[in-house]
């Protein structure tokens, strides 16, 4: 009996302990000015490729967003994340003309750590996404090159 | 059988792991991975034209861990090809218009990044999965 009740707790409490939480968005910059780049490859003023040296690393894009869905992180709340005016306007202080090693993180925030709540299809969940990168500015060599 | 103890002590266990799984890469490749519609490149609008011949090429990379109480032993995993790989899978899609028009002439875009994060507890495991995905297609910058 005592046995029987003591598995009857742990399968409830592993019930309550069970679910899924989350989300999921797509980063875009529909009406960036700058033009931004997931590689260490860029095109430079003449749309030529830029080698290593034809350009310099001015300063850090860094930008933090938070995208949330329900239903078990089926339905987004937040389709898309529009990031255009912070890399407007961070290119811009900085005197840069591009983006180049664009990277992402995302991780699970803290509406996601309810246990027994995400067991509900109806609870929100988010995600923590972080954007990283370097702004660049072209040299004087890539300015002045001749347009092919 | 199990304590219930011994699951929450499983659980802290595993937060203590939170900062794995967490997605974050730069491609390693030379050519340029453009993001949106290129409105602009060095301060001038730029058209660009979508070429349709060469298939999507779809970048995707999925990492999660976890832990069960009934092992103790975390586990991870990475589904997908890592970033080291794209530059292949672009590199092929460069081949494929190789001949028709200057290599130089196209850079791979792709309109947007999808992500996510998920945390599951199911069943006396934890895990936890991020994701990103670019599909991303060569297109030529028309001057």
């Amino acid at each position: 009996m005592k046995s029987s009740v003591q598995s009857l707790a742990l399968l409830l409490s592993l019930g309550a302990l069970s679910g899924c939480a989350g989300a999921r968005s797509s980063l875009s910059l529909p009406a960036s000015h700058y033009p931004v780049s997931l590689s260490d490859g860029m095109l430079g003023p003449n749309r030529e490729l830029l080698a290593a040296g034809e350009m310099e690393t001015v300063s850090h894009f860094h930008e933090t967003r938070t995208a949330w869905s329900t239903f078990y992180a089926l339905v987004p709340f937040t389709p898309r994340l529009d990031l255009s005016e912070s890399i407007n306007a961070q290119i811009a202080a900085a005197h840069g003309d591009a983006i180049v090693r664009l990277r992402t993180s995302s991780r699970p925030c803290a509406l996601d750590y309810f246990f027994g709540l995400t067991l509900l299809p109806i609870w929100p969940g988010c995600a923590s996404i972080e954007i990283d990168g370097d702004i660049v500015r072209y040299r004087a060599t890539a300015r002045t090159a001749t347009p092919r | 059988m199990m304590h219930p103890l011994a699951y929450f002590a499983g659980l802290a266990c595993a937060f203590t792991a939170l900062g794995c799984g967490t997605v974050s890469q730069s491609i390693p490749a030379p050519f340029p991975v453009l993001v949106g519609p290129i409105e602009h490149i060095g301060g001038a609008p730029v058209a660009v034209v979508v070429d349709t011949t060469t298939p999507t090429i779809e970048l995707t990379n999925e990492s999660g861990a976890g832990l069960c109480v009934s092992t103790l032993v975390p586990f991870f995993d990475l589904t997908r090809p890592s970033t080291a790989k794209m530059p292949e899978t672009m590199h092929g899609s460069f081949a494929a218009v190789a001949g028709t028009a200057p290599l130089k002439e196209y850079v791979v875009r792709t309109d947007r990044i999808g992500v996510g994060a998920w945390e599951f507890y199911i069943a006396g495991c934890w895990a936890r999965s991020t994701w990103w995905k670019h599909e991303g297609q060569l297109v030529r910058v028309s001057k």
